[in-house]
């Protein structure tokens, strides 16, 4: 009598939780739902203005959206959340590629239903070879050529000064990251055509050991005059090196990718001379556009969606800060 | 058990005298092998340069079959030199001792040829110091980085060279003429300078070995197709390294005291062993692997980028050897710059943003909390502090996390707000350093005449002193009341002129840059050298901590709650107390820490800080503080994150790939904690 008596609240809790997401399901299964599965959250600047994207297409549409991410940066838990993403009786699904085997149980669960599936922001690196996921296409920026057009105006603004560029450097802040590398190779491939050395530097996301790694690298390579960075906190970091250094606007031929508040000013100042933006809103936005044409009339574009290389120097980065500031950008 | 104890009647002296027997014969065998082995390389090398493959000097044409006079000289020196160590290994093998012990007791007795050798090898390392010393004196030697070969300045590894090779040879000629006037104190000191002149050797094999690739000949593969080159390499190395550990053995099979013996002693005595042979090595081989090493900027920017890691890994070790742990240091550097920024900017809790000190002051407040909650939890629930600081590690960094909007890169600069500063009268600074001259007035008073009565001593006692290094006593008692004299006159001079300075212009108030008094980079330095005030308030801090750690009794408390705290309780130590302050006064370091790091990056992102603990643990235990508490030490910690420091910068100058780094950290701290242990185990 007592076991049950402790049993008691435990069952009726149960079944209150049962009957109200029954409830909850039931509401949801007029509205199209669609699901986004990503490898990256809120904690990142980057991912809001996708998640901005995504939700701004879904109150258009009138669909309810779900953002499935781990905070933290873990490829494994991908997997986790494709059970989530099927578990809502989704009509699309929208993933990022960030490791094809982890999600090539659940997308093939998906295709079995007859759902969409698009892959955004990290395309599938086995796509056109036997092991492509059954994706329908990519939608977001193509890192190697954001990389080629950095290396690109790199050497034109050299020509333009009368400058010869003797060596370059790219740095890469996480290890083993394949789009890192892609940006790299992109930037790599524009010297080798150049016949110009390229040097690979590895940094860290903190602005001042990143800052004490640089000082080290130019100590040791004077004569290196163009250096790539692949995003937000490295190019704080190589600021922190130009000033406390002493060193002026184009002594060194110096891009970014992606945006903050500091590479506008960089490029205000003339330390940079441009940043990829891959356009991140397109990719949350498109994402579900592209669901919802799909799942509703069958219809598919003619190939991969680029959403990048954008580029932003000092031509419209006066434009970009305010749509920044809205979130757009 | 007293018959367990207690030898043998008799026992004890042959038994010791066998022990002594056995070791005096391993040291004799491995004389005559280093002889022998000293002797082959020797004969190999003018082998190599007879038949032509190894030229040397300027050769306009290799393939010719005259050999130029550095050649000849070179030839006939080591022909000399390996005769005479092989004659010395036969000589010496056949008598079955050295006789260095006889040379030195019977005046009358005849050098046996291991003594000949020995004198010989202190004669030419004497000769060769002076002579690397001339060289580069009259700028023939160019060391480091020299763009322009004729330029007159001499820079800092070339000043190194000079003082180092003065003093080799004045010790090494000064102990030649011990060993012929039959000295007894020249056996002591020639032991040194062969030990020394042995390391030099290995060092500079290891510099061959670094300019390998250049002996590669350009068409072939590999190597193996320029063997001689790869001689002419390591070969003087080699027979450097071998002669002075012959003549180093020759001299110790036959002495009680073995100077190595000397070095492993004073290691033991001091927790953070394998950190101090560890930077050491790592400074050697980096100085020889790359000419930017050892340069000031290079050595600037490894300090410089460690501020963070120094301080924080005070207040671990501080903790640590208290018996605790804190794995929320990261997260708090996090959380308390984000908080010391806000301050200034936003202002908190709804008040209007704060000046630098009172933000400071609350910045401190915050951290107090923060480390009081690791500590409360801790002692309260008895929850080892490993997983309470595991949750605090996730929980702190959730304040970041979520105060910065969406994850953006937090700036003073976006504020448009003028830089903080500090204003002072110009009044307390005067009285301020006033006191400070009275204070040095009174060590001066205090210190001088004692420094000044033990040179006095030395002096007055010279001639009945025993001590085989009565000499280097002398003149470092000497030396010791001249820097002491001399730098307390400039500090005391220096505070009056500035006194002096403040009383013309008393009115106004003195304004001083916040974020420069903080971490500011360092006005009378050249402008590539990067080196910030901070690293003063590191140093600092290590002195004071290490102070309070060593010489006060809540150091002797804090040692004691970590070695055994039932015994420290029972001596009526506060055991909870000092734990939960050792918490606090680690977030304080990292409150410091953090504030130095927000005055040179003046922003906050919220990943700031992101697996600073573990990096700051290893450099604890590389330090030699033990994870279960009670033994540690500051000075230690300071050497294991300057070893960090000196390995990402020595990585980059030298071109490895840096993906290595963490690698080569792993291996570190394992053979640092290897050697702590082994020490640690001798000294029992």
């Amino acid at each position: 009598m007592n076991k049950i008596k402790r049993l008691l609240p435990v069952l009726l809790l149960i079944v209150g939780v049962v009957v109200v997401s029954m409830g909850v399901a039931g509401a949801q299964d007029d509205d199209l739902t669609f699901a986004m599965v990503a490898h990256g959250g809120v904690e990142n600047p980057f991912w809001i203005v996708v998640i901005n994207g995504m939700e701004d297409a879904c109150e258009l549409l009138n669909a309810s959206c779900q953002w499935l991410a781990d905070p933290n940066f873990n490829l494994e838990d991908m997997a986790g959340y494709w059970d989530d993403a099927l578990a809502l009786d989704p009509d699309g699904v929208g993933t990022t590629v960030a490791d094809p085997d982890v999600i090539r149980d659940g997308v093939g669960r998906a295709v079995d239903l007859g759902l969409p599936v698009i892959a955004f922001n990290t395309a599938d690196p086995g796509a056109g070879t036997a092991d492509a996921l059954p994706l329908l296409f990519y939608i977001g920026a193509n890192e190697f050529t954001g990389g080629v057009s950095n290396a690109r105006r790199v050497f034109d603004e050299a020509a333009a000064d009368g400058i010869e560029i003797v060596r370059g450097v790219c740095t890469i802040q996480e290890q083993g990251h394949s789009g890192l590398e892609a940006r790299c190779a992109g930037v790599e491939a524009v010297f080798d055509e150049e016949g110009v050395p390229i040097d690979r530097l590895n940094i860290t996301n903190d602005a001042a050991e990143t800052a004490g790694i640089l000082a080290d690298y130019f100590a040791a390579n004077p004569d290196t005059n163009a250096i790539f960075m692949l995003g937000p906190s490295p190019s704080t970091g190589l600021n922190l090196y130009l000033q406390e250094a002493g060193r002026e606007p184009r002594e060194l031929y110096a891009t970014s990718h992606d945006t903050s508040a500091e590479i506008y000013q960089m490029i205000q100042d003339g330390f940079l001379l441009q940043t990829i933006d891959q356009q991140p809103y397109l990719q949350g936005f498109q994402t579900i556009m592209w669901l919802y044409l799909n799942s509703q009339f069958a219809l598919t574009p003619g190939g991969d969606i680029f959403t990048g290389p954008g580029v932003i120097d000092l031509n419209n980065v006066d434009q970009i800060i305010t749509l920044t500031e809205a979130g757009y950008r | 058990m007293g018959e367990l104890t207690s030898p043998a009647p008799g026992g004890v002296q042959p038994a010791a005298s066998a022990a002594e027997d056995a070791r005096r014969a391993t040291g004799l065998r491995a004389a005559i092998s280093s002889l022998v082995v000293a002797g082959v390389l020797c004969l190999l090398f003018a082998e190599q340069i007879i038949t032509g493959w190894l030229p040397l000097a300027e050769r306009v044409n290799i393939s010719r079959r005259d050999l130029n006079w550095v050649e000849l000289l070179v030839i006939v020196g080591m022909v000399i030199w390996g005769l005479l160590t092989l004659w010395t290994a036969y000589t010496t093998w056949r008598r079955g001792a050295t006789q260095v012990a006889t040379y030195f007791a019977d005046r009358a007795s005849r050098p046996s040829p291991a003594v000949i050798f020995s004198v010989a090898t202190l004669a030419v390392i004497g000769l060769v110091s002076l002579f690397l010393a001339e060289q580069t004196i009259t700028g023939w030697l160019a060391l480091g980085e020299r763009i322009d070969i004729s330029r007159r300045d001499i820079n800092f590894p070339e000043i190194l060279l000079i003082v180092f090779g003065l003093i080799a040879a004045l010790v090494s000629l000064r102990t030649f003429a011990g060993w012929v006037q039959r000295a007894t104190p020249a056996l002591a000191w020639s032991q040194w300078v062969f030990l020394v002149t042995a390391i030099i050797g290995m060092v500079i094999v290891l510099s061959g070995l670094f300019d390998t690739p250049m002996a590669i000949p350009a068409d072939g593969s590999s190597i193996a197709e320029n063997i001689a080159g790869l001689l002419a390499l390591v070969l003087p190395g080699l027979i450097i390294f071998f002669s002075s550990i012959a003549a180093y053995q020759i001299i110790t099979a036959e002495v009680d005291t073995r100077a190595d013996q000397v070095v492993r002693n004073l290691l033991s005595r001091t927790p953070g062993a394998g950190a101090i042979v560890g930077f050491a090595a790592i400074l050697i081989f980096f100085g020889v692997a790359s000419d930017l090493f050892l340069e000031p900027r290079a050595l600037a920017g490894a300090l410089t980028t460690n501020i963070t890691r120094g301080v924080v890994a005070i207040g671990i070790t501080m903790l640590m050897i208290s018996g605790e742990f804190d794995l929320s240091v990261g997260s708090q550097l996090g959380s308390i710059g984000l908080f010391f920024l806000l301050t200034m900017t936003e202002g908190i809790f709804g008040l209007p943003p704060f000046s630098a000190i009172p933000a400071v002051i609350a910045t401190f407040i915050f951290a107090t909390v923060l480390g009081f909650i690791n500590g409360f939890i801790t002692i309260r629930t008895g929850i080892p502090s490993f997983i309470v600081t595991l949750g605090t590690l996730l929980a702190y960094r959730a304040i970041p996390l979520v105060i910065i909007p969406e994850g953006r890169i937090l700036r003073y600069a976006d504020y448009r707000l003028p830089p903080p500063t500090i204003e002072i009268s110009r009044v307390v600074i005067l009285i301020g350093a006033l006191l400070l001259v009275a204070v040095f007035v009174l060590m001066g008073r205090r210190l001088l005449p004692r420094l000044w009565r033990a040179y006095r001593d030395r002096h007055e006692n010279y001639t009945n002193d025993t001590d085989d290094f009565r000499d280097l006593y002398l003149f470092l008692t000497g030396i010791r009341f001249l820097i002491t004299a001399v730098a307390l006159a400039a500090v005391i001079i220096f505070l009056l002129l500035g006194a002096v300075n403040q009383i013309s212009q008393l009115g106004s108030l003195l304004v001083i840059d916040f974020f420069q008094l903080m971490n500011g980079q360092l006005d009378f330095l050249p402008g590539d050298v990067n080196l910030r005030s901070g690293v003063i308030w590191w140093f600092s801090l290590v002195i004071i901590l290490q102070f309070i750690l060593t010489q006060t009794p809540y150091g002797s408390y804090v040692f004691a709650v970590g070695g055994n705290p039932g015994a420290a309780r029972a001596q009526g130590i506060n055991v909870n107390f000092v734990k939960v302050m050792n918490f606090i006064l680690c977030s304080w370091m990292v409150a410091f820490a953090a504030i130095m790091d927000v005055s040179r990056v003046q922003s906050v992102d919220s990943t700031r800080g992101d697996g600073l603990e573990l990096e700051v643990i290893a450099a604890s235990v590389i330090g030699g503080s033990l994870l279960s508490g009670g033994y540690g030490s500051i000075v230690g910690a300071l050497l294991g994150v300057l070893i960090f420091g000196m390995l990402r910068t020595g990585l980059v100058l030298i071109g490895l790939n840096p993906r290595i780094f963490n690698g080569v950290i792993g291996v570190i701290i394992i053979v640092a904690v290897v050697i702590n242990t082994f020490v640690r185990r001798e000294r029992r």
